[in-house]
């Protein structure tokens, strides 16, 4: 589904040029699990920001269904990351004006979804989270778990190919934290890809697939069939 | 319905209420000033365009010394002071100049009527002449009022043929023909006098639209006054005219025939009340040059400093070129006002959308393009805008007027304030656009990563 090809990049920081990435090249297949690990600073959410076309890379390419994307205009940048991905944040970025359904319903406005429409789907996806007594809540009268629910929730709302995870247990408690990873699982198993930074080992191993950084190289960059799934 | 994005600005405004109030407080005085001053300088265009149109800026108006100076000049020094004394037959000078297309006179007049319960109360001092007077009684009382009895009170009432009005004076002109001429007065209800009446002893007037609308009252039509005699101190006035409106001023006014009687009472009362003659031209352009043949012609029959020739189209345009000064110095400040208030509501505008940035971030991972933030950016600069116009307009409007009234502009159209509003909503449209282009230069990643 994704392949990328010799990706590199640069950032100028007052003239001195750091490299953030190195001829990285993977490839993420139709229901993938993917884990991209590394210590901090090896480069994975900038990884992880250049597989979701919310960065551009300085070198090589980009291939999505066997399209070359790498340099394409905003616009259709735009129409991508609303119908192929879905985001899910460490810190949830939920918008705190707007109610839990109504954080779902976005995405689906931006792909010119009906109001009616947009508002079924994003009941159902919370109900799916188990959110449905939360539907008109604010962010902030929700808990960490709640929220990064309604972002998984969000993530799902234009039926996403792929559905990158930027440490989304990073900023909850282990018990809720594992409430996030077998949703994220078990959208797996029906069939979502998931690509997921993170700095656990545990949810490493749980992935099918890991993806290791070091210094903006990749270290290790195959599905491994010796890391049993969950 | 709006959509989701459009929520979070519409809350967001909400929610900062305060600071939101203050913008727009900010940009109405703003707006208010700028389109005050834009209505101000437009209005007196317009209004200066108007007026120039009118016959009376086409003229040379001849008058003696003494009626130049009557602002100033006590009553009792007047007669004193007067030495010429100007008379029809000195419109014989528009033959000197070959641009005048219309002489005239044209004199103020009044007449004092007569109403049931002020029958021979007649002002102090003041005694008609009656057929009885010698001239020299009349003279000396030339303003005098006639006494009228009861008997011929109720006679007069009884008679239809004259009209009694609860109006105690009505003013008007004495006129000669030509100035129906030069004002295009061609169409009256009855009919205009001619050069013959000018020397008939019949007192007949025409009557302006309003003066007509007013003593007709709901008692009659306007046209049953013609023939009729309206009864005043000064003897009965038949009325053989009512003029289509010309002009606010003349349409609540009457016009008699000059009576250019050098000899008696006439003549006296024609030396106190200084008689004005006009010269009309086509073209304005014409009027240096016809003032200065018509000054030559005056010094000539009357001796320096006895004549004043004034322009009004030169004092009008002097007054036009003041106001104007003064009107674009007020909109020069207004907009320096408008655009100091334009500066800082972009800079907490930037504030308010740096304070969004990694909020644009995240609604461009969930789908909006660059030009989707702009177009929401855009929707709170226009909220800014629309609600700033309205109360701006609001506020210009009693501030419009005050100006339009201190700047004596007597008419004007509140569209220059529509149009100043809308001017200004667009620019603050423009203004507010200023701080997201920012976000057409960075990538979502690098929002996110600002928080």
């Amino acid at each position: 589904m994704i392949k990328l090809e010799q990706i590199k990049k640069q950032y100028d920081l007052g003239g001195t040029k750091v490299t953030a990435l190195k001829d990285v090249s993977i490839e993420i297949n139709r229901g993938d699990y993917a884990a991209i690990m590394g210590p901090s600073g090896s480069g994975k959410s900038t990884l992880m920001h250049i597989l979701g076309i919310l960065d551009t890379a300085t070198g090589g390419r980009y291939f999505l269904e066997d399209y070359d994307i790498t340099a394409l205009p905003d616009m259709e940048q735009a129409r991508i990351r609303n119908k192929h991905f879905g985001f899910i944040f460490q810190s949830f970025n939920l918008f705190p004006e707007l109610s839990a359904v109504e954080n779902v319903m976005l995405p689906m406005s931006y792909a010119g979804v009906p109001y009616k429409a947009r508002k079924e789907k994003a009941v159902q996806l919370l109900h799916e989270v188990g959110l449905e007594h939360r539907m008109t809540h604010l962010p902030t009268m929700l808990s960490g778990g709640e929220q990064q629910r309604v972002a998984i929730a969000r993530s799902l709302s234009n039926d996403p190919d792929l559905i990158l995870a930027d440490e989304p247990t990073g900023n909850l408690p282990s018990d809720k934290g594992e409430e996030i990873m077998k949703i994220l699982e078990s959208l797996n198993r029906r069939g979502v890809t998931v690509v997921m930074v993170t700095h656990n080992p545990e949810q490493g191993r749980r992935a099918g697939y890991i993806i290791e950084l070091r210094d903006g190289a990749l270290i290790k960059g195959s599905p491994d069939p010796e890391v049993s799934r969950v | 319905m709006y959509n989701e994005a459009v929520k979070i600005i519409l809350r967001r405004f909400r929610d900062r209420s305060l600071e939101s109030g203050l913008l727009i407080i900010a940009l109405a005085l703003g707006i208010g000033v700028f389109t005050a001053g834009l209505s101000l300088i437009m209005n007196t265009a317009a209004y200066s365009n108007e007026i120039m149109k009118s016959p009376v800026y086409k003229e040379i108006v001849v008058s003696t010394r003494g009626e130049a100076d009557e602002m100033e000049t006590p009553v009792s020094e007047k007669p004193a002071r007067e030495t010429a004394i100007l008379t029809q037959a000195d419109l014989d000078a528009a033959e000197l100049a070959p641009n005048v297309a219309w002489a005239y006179v044209q004199n103020h007049n009044r007449l004092h009527l007569i109403s049931p319960g002020l029958t021979d109360e007649a002002p102090p001092g003041m005694m008609m002449p009656t057929e009885d007077n010698t001239e020299e009684e009349q003279i000396t009382n030339f303003r005098g009022f006639q006494q009228i009895s009861d008997e011929d009170l109720a006679a007069a009432q009884r008679d239809s043929n004259i009209i009694l009005s609860e109006l105690d004076e009505i003013s008007g002109y004495s006129v000669t023909p030509q100035f129906f001429n030069s004002w295009e007065i061609d169409s009256a209800n009855g009919s205009l006098f001619s050069e013959a009446d000018l020397t008939g002893t019949d007192n007949i007037i025409i009557l302006g639209s309003d003066l007509a609308e007013l003593l007709a009252g709901d008692k009659m039509p306007e046209a049953d006054l013609l023939g009729k005699k309206l009864l005043s101190r000064e003897g009965y006035q038949t009325i053989i005219g009512i003029l289509d409106p010309v002009s606010d001023i003349f349409d609540k006014s009457f016009f008699s025939p000059y009576k250019d009687l050098t000899g008696g009472m006439s003549g006296f009362k024609n030396m106190f009340m200084n008689t004005q003659l006009r010269f009309a031209v086509d073209d304005s352009e014409q009027l240096y040059e016809t003032a200065s043949l018509l000054s030559s012609w005056f010094t000539n029959r009357f001796g320096e400093n006895q004549i004043v020739i004034s322009n009004p189209r030169a004092e009008a345009e002097q007054l036009i070129a003041r106001n104007t000064g003064i009107g674009v110095l007020i909109l020069f400040l207004s907009a320096a006002g408008f655009f100091i208030a334009l500066v800082n509501v972009s800079n907490i505008l930037m504030s308010r959308v740096l304070r969004m940035k990694k909020n644009v971030g995240i609604l461009m991972a969930l789908g909006s393009s660059k030009r989707g933030i702009m177009k929401l950016f855009l929707t709170e600069a226009l909220m800014l805008a629309i609600s700033g116009s309205i109360a701006g307009a609001v506020f210009a409007i009693p501030l419009s007027s005050y100006m339009r009234e201190a700047a004596g502009i007597t008419s004007g159209s509140w569209i220059y304030i529509a149009i100043g509003a809308v001017f200004a909503g667009v620019l603050t449209g423009l203004f507010g656009l200023i701080p997201s282009r920012q976000f057409m230069k960075i990538d979502p990643a690098q929002a996110m990563r600002s928080a």
